[in-house]
């Protein structure tokens, strides 16, 4: 399969290479700085150059080239997948992925190529078991290293361990926090004539996860509307059967970071982008179909008719309260002047009069009855 | 990454600094005068190393061996410090160990000899308790590459094919193409070691198992047969790279096991009617399919259970799958491939280019399927040349007089780009358009004239050259754009471009009279100053105008001629030369000069735009083959699809669920010692034994029980699991959670295929038939073993003698394993633990050979159900003196009539001295039908006897009276056999359908419901083997096969014997109350009741 990789810098300087079979001279690059020359622009060179004897896959990332040299029939996108995984896993491994900290961290890199290739066909690619297999450098590790004169990269207690079952996801990950994270980022791809009109446009999504769980915790997510992810791709450790049957995704998640799912929406109908585009900046989803939205606005305003109605009702009973407690209060004020009346200057006959008529009052009777 | 960090980091590794750096040096300044300095440097470092790695510190080792590695990666040479490295391959340091293991792989090539000093080291790794030790010795191990050492590998991987630890076993199947790259003779021994490792269960194993596979014996397509379908189903399973091999493996196993699907579909629509005799398909749920063509079952499995695998996020799996569907598929399912792969447009630029390569060359094919995905061709701005090129391409292919506008008004976009030579190549594909697309000829046309007034030369060449081809092709129609042209040639200075206008006007001459003559007059003046391609096009000219117009142009082409005639160029030479002699000097050959005109002015025929791209119908899609253009090393052309399908049968994998103890036993055995040894393999491969114990592990059996769906298809499944799980506990507890997950899966695919396959008619039939034949398998295994016994029994009386126990029979018999079949397995493991018929030995008495055989027939009718026989005491010994007499009820129909409960009456003689005389059927006491026995004329001691009688209990509960005389008493002895319930029902065989609708017919009064509560704990553990279980302690009654696999929900069916009523019984489990429903529907409502109460007793119920 993979015979040997070489790391091809800007310039041209092979700075590492790597042998899982017969060792092949550096010479064989010869072959791709040919083609590089030919292209003005390193995006241009063909992925896979032929040689008489060897075919060389390269890809072009973050100002590397890596080459890897076959010599047989094999799918190509095998091979260029591998690089890139390759790649990625240097970028979770050192942060960045650039001629420096890889010549700062060759023996890791080396010893990850070890583990990830057996005789050029790929053993274990997934982080979480690289990463238990082989420490990734940190300060934390230097200083201690540095500290102690130990210095390995290499776990001592791995004797001990054992291997997880689930590839991507180590065993015995515990976290005094239980977390998780999921960041939903899409971008949004338009072809925009010179006239204004989108020509074509299509929103790329990404759901990347940070799970900080403990254990082996088995994740469910169900989504409202999973109609608009039609177009989907799967981290491995989601079950597919579950996603087409049920269409929710049920995971064991692997620790730490990774990518979920990544989905295309093509159709149009999801998106309108006002011509004069940044004067109003709404995301993409959130916009969602017209018809919804209008939906819910006519929801609202019922909302609010209903609510101005109970207001006016409240509103009444509150004024006839008003002028029932109105009148009570003058009544009141009546009986006082009377007792004052009649404190002052004992019963009168005005007072009799008064209190005759208030006997007679119908609606005294009423009360009385 | 801080500033603190870096200068700790420069800190920790100042040595290793300041040997890099020197040595980053040497390779900067390799200059003569310095290289003695750098020899001495390297010189003395290396001495440094060797002794840094003599030291006795880890950590001084650990930085040589590190700075060791850092010349390696650079590709510096350390092969001098080789017998200092080895000795540290015994280091205890996991990393210097490491560290050397990548030196020895690098170096241990050109130091063989030394290399075999770390032999023994590996070999003792091989047996470390820690499998991350044995795998890794292992690879180092194989990865070493000195021949000397095969034998050593062989041992090794053959050992290590059997490790409990399937990273071991992964790592075994890698070693295997190393092993066969290094000693190609070990081919047989190792195809035997892929054969085994191909029946692995562990899917860390199985990619690398079909990697080996592919390496070393891509033609023993026969070793897939039987992991055909085990690898479909745990494809999903398999880890990303295995697919990508597993998926290319099976395609190629597909191309030639089965037949071509859309062939078959284009012969359908000729004769319908032959696919009566195509092979069998009985899970087919693509009604589309069904109507045309039958597939093969194994053939809709692959494409079924590939189709998640579209959605990984792995392009070569994605690509892979593609391939699949490209070649395997019938036509109308490759459009789900679409949408993945334009998924993979978002990818990177390699990817991407690779997909848009395998895109153009499906739509060439399928164009339809991409058409309603136009728009993701579209070119954006960032595109790097290939894709741009590549989606040109794709856009031409797809386009149509539908979609032509669309595209046409993109493309006008792309002639404007910046990009010079992507805009000729619209221009080209606008070209190609228009003359395939006759609706849009002119409008392309009239478009590529405007472009021709454009200031950029190539676009204009571009176009000239495009617009002179389609001119060809209709060239009558275009005078006026001809003449159009004609007057741009002063101003188009690309010499193709140029080249194509003077042609033009050469071949149309006679369009445009007057003009060409003088265009001629001017390229003379310019000759000299032209391109070769452009010289050749004006002698063309020449010629053509001489042979037309000669007068006019007399002197012009004469004038041309000489000027070619001292052209520098050998070509241009030559050709004047020759059209001289054909034109002008017509002595030298008149046969041809008469013939000049039609030499010159020959018709000829319209050119074809073609792609760009060339034609890559050669190589198989997706493959670095496909991709270079070119056949790689190792590259093989998929088959062509056979036309009859090979035996669709090698694929199935008997199975025996393995409940019998004797199997189970060994299996486990088998499984804890891990050792299954190579020649047990060996029986493996010839198909005709299933006895072999290694199979019926394997998941393949839901897969043989689609194909012909028995009764208890669900029971079976459960009962697999269960056993599963059992061999997981039995197995190291590494592989459970792989395992578990495992199973799961196959319960989904099952699931899967049972809602695939209606429950039609279809299969009960086959169902019951297939009963039958099992029935009638067993009935011979019966005879023979009664017959056995029959033999055995006067040789030996004592064994028997002892009296029966109480409640149930053991039969002590086992049949041997090879006359088992299928269904009776699991048939005896659904039953759990009880037998399933009572063998209570017979004594030779002459009248009893027509009872006999009756008990015989009566045996195997029970093959299908299952018989608790519990036996009820009706004659005491001590009353009846000696004479014990029991009963049973075998469940069986009475054969004499139909309508009475057969009854089995155990007459045993428990005195030891006298034998007992005469024993008989008197007569019924109530006023029952009672069918007698035979009359017994002798028991004797210690012996049993059994006979069989028939009550009509008329379904009531009444017990049945009647006297029997024997041993000579005059007075007759009454014998009382009362009937439980569940006695008077026979089994009734209903479908689902029959059931619903009878039950439907029963309802109200004739439906008694009743409810459990029953723990919470017990109610998880209520599966169907334990509700049948205790269904058939109550009642005989036979289980309703459900389609739907639920399971809180069974049913039973039944009917009462002397009346034939069915009796409905349902199940409900709700799990959330906790309770357990039960539903009986009958007209017989005592009965019913009866019946429930009894059944709801077997429930441990809770207060």
């Amino acid at each position: 399969m993979i015979n040997s990789l070489f790391m091809i810098n800007e310039s041209g300087d092979t700075f590492m290479e790597k042998h899982w079979k017969a060792v092949l001279n550096k010479s064989i690059c010869d072959y791709f700085y040919e083609a590089q020359k030919k292209c003005a622009n390193p995006e241009d060179i063909p992925p896979i150059i032929r040689t008489p004897h060897h075919y060389l896959i390269n890809i072009y990332r973050n100002h590397l080239y890596f080459v890897a040299v076959i010599t047989q029939e094999i799918p190509p996108l095998f091979v260029i997948e591998f690089l890139h995984r390759m790649m990625d896993l240097f970028e979770d491994y050192f942060g960045t992925c650039t001629e420096t900290s890889i010549k700062d961290n060759y023996v890791v890199v080396y010893e990850l190529l070890d583990e990830m290739l057996d005789s050029g066909l790929p053993l274990a690619t997934e982080t979480n078991i690289l990463k238990e297999l082989i420490k990734p450098p940190n300060l934390l590790r230097k200083v201690t290293n540095l500290v102690t004169g130990d210095s390995t990269n290499y776990d001592n207690t791995f004797a001990n361990k054992k291997l997880s079952h689930i590839p991507w996801r180590p065993l015995g990950v515990t976290y005094r926090n239980n977390e998780a994270f999921f960041d939903i980022i899409e971008e949004v791809d338009a072809i925009i004539d010179q006239h204004g009109a989108i020509v074509m446009s299509e929103i790329q999504g990404y759901i990347d996860c940070c799970i900080k769980l403990t254990g082996m915790p088995d994740l469910t997510i169900s989504f409202v509307n999973p109609r608009l992810l039609d177009d989907v791709s799967f981290h491995p450790c989601v079950r597919l059967k579950k996603w087409e049957s049920e269409h929710v995704l049920s995971f064991v998640p692997p620790d730490g970071r990774f990518r979920l799912i990544s989905y295309r929406v093509a159709t149009q109908k999801f998106l309108f982008i006002e011509n004069n585009m940044g004067k109003r900046g709404r995301k993409p989803m959130k916009i969602d179909s017209d018809t919804q939205l209008e939906k819910s606005r006519e929801s609202a305003r019922q909302c609010r008719r209903r609510k101005k109605l109970r207001y006016e009702y409240l509103e009444e009973l509150v004024a006839d309260r008003e002028k029932a407690i109105a009148k009570l209060h003058e009544e009141l004020q009546r009986l006082r002047s009377i007792c004052q009346h009649i404190d002052q200057q004992g019963v009168t006959s005005d007072i009799h009069q008064e209190l005759k008529q208030w006997m007679e009052d119908p609606e005294v009777i009423n009360q009385a009855q | 990454m801080n500033v603190n960090e870096r200068s700790l980091a420069t800190m920790s590794t100042l040595n290793a600094q300041g040997a890099r750096g020197s040595s980053n040096h040497a390779d900067e300044h390799p200059e003569p005068s310095s290289t003695l300095s750098i020899f001495a440097l390297d010189y003395k470092k290396h001495e440094d190393l060797k002794q840094m790695l003599d030291s006795n510190k880890d950590n001084l080792k650990l930085e040589a061996m590190r700075r060791i590695i850092g010349m390696i990666a650079k590709g510096k040479d350390a092969a001098d410090l080789f017998p200092a490295v080895v000795k540290n391959v015994v280091s205890k340091n996991m990393e210097v160990k490491k560290l050397v293991y990548v030196y020895l792989m690098r170096y241990a090539e050109e130091q063989q000899d030394l290399a075999l000093l770390s032999i023994a080291t590996f070999q003792r790794g091989l047996k470390d308790p820690n499998q991350l030790i044995r795998a890794s010795a292992l690879r180092v191990l194989s990865s070493i590459r000195v021949p000397s050492i095969v034998a050593i590998m062989m041992l090794a991987i053959r050992d290590a094919v059997s490790d409990m630890s399937p990273y071991v076993r992964k790592t075994a199947a890698n070693a295997i193409a190393k092993l066969y790259a290094l000693d190609a003779e070990l081919k047989d021994e190792l195809v035997l070691i892929i054969t085994k490792l191909l029946a692995d269960k562990t899917i860390l194993v199985n990619g690398s198992a079909v990697q080996a596979f592919e390496h070393v014996c891509p033609e023993r397509i026969d070793l897939i047969h039987k992991n055909y379908r085990r690898l479909c189903n745990l494809l999903v399973d398999i880890d990303e790279w295995g697919q990508v091999t597993v998926l290319n493996m099976l395609t190629r196993y597909a191309r030639s096991q089965f037949v071509d699907p859309n062939k078959a579909i284009e012969d359908e629509q000729k004769s319908f009617h032959e696919n009566e005799t195509e092979e069998k398909a009985n899970d087919e749920d693509d009604s589309l399919d069904r109507q045309t063509y039958v597939m093969d079952s194994d053939h809709r499995l692959l494409l079924r259970c590939t189709k998640p695998l579209l959605q990984s996020r792995n392009s070569a799996v994605v690509m892979a799958v593609a391939q699949l569907y490209y070649y395997v598929a019938p036509r109308s399912e490759i459009h789900i491939v679409a949408k993945s792969l334009l998924r993979l447009l978002r990818h990177h630029r390699e990817i991407q280019t690779i997909i848009l390569k395998s895109i153009a060359f499906i739509a060439d094919k399928h164009k339809q399927i991409f058409e309603a995905h136009l728009k993701s061709f579209y070119v954006h701005s960032n595109d790097s040349g290939l894709v741009k090129c590549y989606k040109l391409e794709i856009l031409t292919t797809v386009a149509n007089a539908s979609n032509i506008s669309t595209i046409l008004r993109e493309f006008q976009t792309y002639v404007l780009s910046a990009d010079k030579d992507f805009a000729a190549q619209t221009i080209h594909a606008i070209g190609r358009c228009a003359s395939t697309i006759s609706e849009v000829t002119e409008a392309c046309l009239n478009g590529l004239v405007a472009l021709m007034s454009k200031k950029d030369e190539t676009i204009v060449a571009e176009s000239v050259v495009v617009i002179k081809k389609l001119l060809q092709i209709n060239p009558s129609q275009y005078s006026e754009i001809i003449k159009h042209i004609v007057r741009m040639v002063d101003k188009v200075t690309v010499p193709t471009a140029r080249a194509s206008i003077l042609w033009l006007i050469g071949e149309y001459s006679d369009r445009i009279s007057k003009l060409a003559p003088d265009v001629l007059r001017k390229m003379a003046k310019s000759f000299p100053d032209e391109e070769t391609i452009v010289k050749h096009q004006i002698l063309n000219l020449a010629a053509k105008l001489y042979v037309v117009n000669a007068k006019q142009t007399h002197l012009l082409v004469q004038y041309v001629f000489n000027l070619a005639k001292y052209d520098t160029n050998y070509d241009t030479r030559d050709k004047a030369r020759l059209l001289r002699a054909l034109l002008i000097q017509t002595d030298k050959c008149p046969a041809l000069s008469k013939h000049a005109k039609k030499i010159l002015l020959a018709p000829k025929p319209a050119p074809i735009l073609e792609s760009i791209i060339r034609d890559h119908d050669q190589y198989t899609l997706g493959t670095l083959s496909f991709v270079i253009d070119q056949k790689a090393t190792g590259y093989k052309d998929l088959p062509e699809f056979p036309l009859e399908a090979p035996d669709s049968s090698v694929r199935n994998v008997e199975v025996i669920p393995s409940s019998t103890s004797q199997n189970a036993a060994s299996k486990r055995s088998s499984a804890t010692s891990g050792q299954i040894s190579g020649d047990r393999k060996k029986s493996a491969n010839d198909k005709t034994f299933y006895s072999d114990e290694d199979r019926e592990e394997e998941p393949d059996e839901e897969e043989s029980s689609t194909e012909g769906p028995d009764t208890d298809d669900d029971d079976d499944d459960e009962e697999e699991e269960e056993e599963e799980e059992e061999e997981e506990e039995e197995e190291e507890e590494n592989d459970e959670k792989v395992k578990e997950k495992t199973i799961e899966n196959e319960n989904d695919t099952n699931e899967y295929e049972q809602l695939d396959a209606p429950p039609s008619l279809n299969n009960k039939q086959e169902e019951s038939a297939e009963e039958d034949e099992s029935s009638e398998e067993e009935e011979e295994s019966e005879e023979d073993e009664s017959s056995d016994d029959e033999k055995a029994m006067p040789t030996n009386p004592s064994t028997v003698a002892k009296p029966p126990p109480t409640t149930t029979t053991v039969n002590d018999y086992t049949i041997p394993a090879m006359e088992k079949s299928l269904l009776e397995m699991d048939l005896e493991s659904f039953l759990g633990s009880t037998s399933t018929t009572t063998n209570v030995p017979v004594a030779p008495v002459k009248n009893n050979i027509f009872n006999d055989l009756h008990g015989l027939e009566s045996l195997t009718s029970t093959s299908s159900t299952l018989v608790y026989t519990r036996q009820y005491d009706c004659l005491n010994r001590m009353i009846g003196q000696g004479l014990q007499i029991q009963y049973r009820f075998p469940r069986t129909t009475y054969r004499q009539s139909p309508n009475m409960v057969h009854v089995e009456l155990i007459f045993t003689n428990t005195t030891t001295i006298k034998d007992i005389h005469s024993i008989k059927f008197l007569k019924p006491k109530s006023n029952m039908n009672i069918q007698g026995f035979d009359e017994i004329d002798i028991l004797p001691t210690s012996v049993s006897i059994v006979t069989s009688i028939g009550i009509d209990y008329n379904d009531k509960t009444q017990p049945a009276l009647f006297d029997i005389l024997y041993d000579t008493n005059q007075m007759p002895t009454t014998l009382t056999i009362s009937c439980p319930v569940g006695e008077l029902i026979e089994q009734k065989i209903l479908n689902e359908q029959q059931f619903n609708h009878n039950q439907a017919r029963l309802r109200g009064m004739n439906e008694i419901v009743d409810s459990i509560n029953v723990d919470e704990a017990q109610i998880s553990k209520l599966n169907f083997s334990v509700i049948q279980t205790k269904v058939l302690q109550c009642g005989n009654l036979i289980s309703v096969p459900s389609s739907s696999g639920d399971s809180t929900f069974y049913r039973f069916s039944g009917q009462t014997i002397s009346n034939k009523s069915l009796i409905l019984l349902t199940v409900l489990l709700n799990n959330i109350q906790s309770t357990v429903n039960l539903t009986i529907n009958s007209d017989q409502i005592v009965l019913a009741t009866m019946l429930l109460k009894d059944i709801k007793q077997t429930f441990p119920a809770t207060t």
